[in-house]
Order: C-alpha cells, then sequence, then structure tokens
C-alpha cells in the first residue's frame, strides 16, 4: 500500500471506522513516515477547525411559529393538535366537532351521489355540490383537507355506524 | 436496538406530545445548523428546518424505528436541502448569507488568538461553501453532527464506501482551500 492510499484512510482512522488489522496496519507505517505522520496532524487540525465552527442557534420564536404553521395549514399535523387541544369527549360534543360535521358531511354526500347515480342517470352533468349546496359538502372541499384527514373521517364515520 | 430519540418518536406517536417537544428542542438547532451550511440561506433553511419537523410530526402515526432516529431526520434535512439547492441554485449564488455572518456566531474575540481563530472560521467557512454538495453534506454529518459513516450512508442513500470517499475528498479539497489561502 502507497503512503497516498493510506492517507485516503487517514480520516477513518481518526473517526475510528478503521477495522483492527487496518488500524494496527496504519499505526506500524505512522510510526516510520514523517509525511503521513504530518498529513495526520493536518488532518487533525483540521477536524478541531471544524469542531469550532458555531452552531446556528434558532431566533426565539421559532418553535411558537412551528406550531401556529401546524395549525394554520392543517397538514394533518393541524387536525392532530385540534385533537390534542381539544379531544372530543362525549358523543355529544362529537356531534359539534368539525370532525363529526365532516362524517356527516362524508355521509351526505355519499348518499346525494348514490341518489343522483340511481335517479338522474339521464343528467350526467348534475354538479353534486349544486345539488346538494350544503356546508358539508363545503367543507369536505376544503382544500386545506388532507386526503388521509378525508379517509380518517370516513373510517370514522363507518366506526359510528358499526 | 431502538435508541432514546426513537423511544421519544414512539411515545409522540402513541399520544405523548411532550415526546415531540423533547424531539424538537433536541434536533431543532442540529437541523437548523446543518441546513443552513448546507443551503448558504439562514431564513430558507429556518423555513426546511420547519419542514423536516411538520414532516416528522406528520409522519408520526406511521412510525416505525427502522433506524437511528438521527438518521432518520437528518436523511430528510439532506434531500429536503438537495431539492432546495437544485430548485433555486441561482438564487442561492445571488443571496448566500455572508460567510463572515455564520464564521462570527461566537461571542466578540478579543485576543489576538480569538481574532486569528475567527479568521480561520471564515476561511473554512468560505472553502466549505466551495465544496459539491454531496460532499458538504456527508463531512457536515460526521465533523457537526457526530453520524458514524453507516448513519451517514443511510441518511444520503449511499454505500459506506462513498461516505468514506465523499469525506476524504471533501477534506482534502478543505486543506487545499486553506493553504492556498494561508498563503495568500
Amino acid at each position: 500500500m502507497t503512503c497516498a492510499e493510506r492517507r485516503a484512510a487517514l480520516v477513518a482512522y481518526l473517526d475510528e471506522e478503521l477495522g483492527p488489522a487496518e488500524r494496527a496496519e496504519l499505526e506500524t507505517h505512522l510510526a516510520g513516515c514523517e509525511a503521513c505522520q504530518a498529513a495526520l496532524a493536518a488532518e487533525r487540525r483540521l477536524t478541531v477547525a471544524l469542531a469550532s465552527l458555531p452552531a446556528v442557534e434558532p431566533p426565539r420564536d421559532f418553535e411558537a411559529r412551528f406550531w401556529a404553521r401546524l395549525a394554520r395549514e392543517g397538514e394533518g399535523g393541524g387536525a392532530r393538535v385540534a385533537r390534542e387541544r381539544d379531544p372530543p369527549a362525549s358523543f355529544f360534543e362529537r356531534l359539534f366537532s368539525r370532525r363529526f360535521a365532516l362524517s356527516l358531511g362524508g355521509a351526505a354526500a355519499a348518499a346525494v351521489a348514490l341518489v343522483l347515480a340511481l335517479r338522474v342517470p339521464s343528467e350526467p352533468d348534475v354538479d353534486l355540490q349544486i345539488v346538494a349546496n350544503g356546508e358539508d359538502l363545503e367543507l369536505l372541499e376544503d382544500p386545506d383537507l388532507e386526503l388521509i384527514e378525508v379517509v380518517d373521517v370516513l373510517e370514522e364515520w363507518d366506526g359510528d355506524q358499526g | 436496538m431502538v435508541d432514546d430519540d426513537a423511544r421519544l418518536m414512539l411515545a409522540f406517536r402513541d399520544g405523548d406530545r411532550s415526546a415531540f417537544e423533547a424531539l424538537f428542542a433536541r434536533y431543532t438547532p442540529r437541523v437548523l445548523t446543518f441546513l443552513t451550511r448546507l443551503v448558504r440561506d439562514r431564513a430558507r433553511a429556518e423555513e426546511l428546518t420547519q419542514d423536516v419537523f411538520v414532516r416528522i410530526y406528520n409522519a408520526a402515526d406511521r412510525y416505525e424505528p427502522k433506524a437511528r432516529f438521527s438518521t432518520w431526520i437528518f436523511g430528510i434535512a439532506h434531500n429536503l436541502g438537495l431539492n432546495e439547492l437544485a430548485r433555486a441554485h441561482r438564487r442561492y449564488e445571488q443571496s448566500e448569507t455572508p460567510l463572515e455572518e455564520l464564521a462570527s456566531a461566537d461571542p466578540a474575540p478579543g485576543a489576538d488568538q480569538k481574532v486569528e481563530a475567527a479568521q480561520l472560521r471564515s476561511r473554512l467557512e468560505r472553502a466549505l461553501a466551495k465544496l459539491p454538495e454531496r460532499q458538504r453534506a456527508a463531512l457536515l454529518l460526521r465533523s457537526e453532527q457526530g453520524l458514524g459513516y453507516e448513519e451517514i450512508a443511510q441518511a444520503l442513500d449511499a454505500s459506506v464506501s462513498s461516505v468514506k470517499s465523499l469525506i476524504h475528498r471533501a477534506r482534502e479539497a478543505l486543506l487545499a482551500e486553506l493553504d492556498e489561502e494561508g498563503a495568500k
């Protein structure tokens, strides 16, 4: 093995990422090679210099901004935040919760779609939103509502029916 | 084996919000530091760091500890950072965070030694900025964040031998750059 090849292993040596055999071979070589010793010293200095680079501290309001963003964007996390802060405790509370309203919306949408499919086959362009025109359906149109949340709502509704 | 941070994430998955808050406090400075040096834009790095935690928050329900938590979070940070660099490369060339601002985040130097140390850090920041992105990411994960080669390989979706090579080439380039600047 040449000095150049050994120098490629110096960093792994400093990082203690060499196997026992490689380590022993390198240490034997280092004991008799001034050029590789100098290279190792340079690597050590670089390691110290890199470790001296300061960490970047977040601004004070960083965490508050994070929670505000989750609540604002409702990226799945928004729904989770809402659940954690105000867990629905009873059937009646759930009745007035947004999630339950959404589940009713899901049910209403499914029912309207079924009725239209069965009774209005001659009007394929009927706009479901116009026919139903309810707040529940508007909620389902909410662009902030993640698909996963919709699925969640429908699963919850199924559970309520069962 | 599940590490402590992964255990916190599991606790969060099971409903313990304070576990997420602990992870947030522990990893925010680390992720922000990594992303600031990777994308060279402090404001954007803050946004990306928030993106990282939003992803982690939203992934909680599906979380399974397949790797160390640090590997997972830095893998997400690395991907978001590289995507950002690819998307807005030209913008960063025009508006990168002044290197001196990053290097002098420590208390103001007084003695000559401190001035020298601050100058070295500035030179190092400049040299780091010139590295190819993958080399910079691998080096930062090792030297600043203390990840092992295997962890870095997972975070960067590379082999361990590639990681060794990336770090070696990065350090060679840094040493050459520092020698050159020192000779000026």
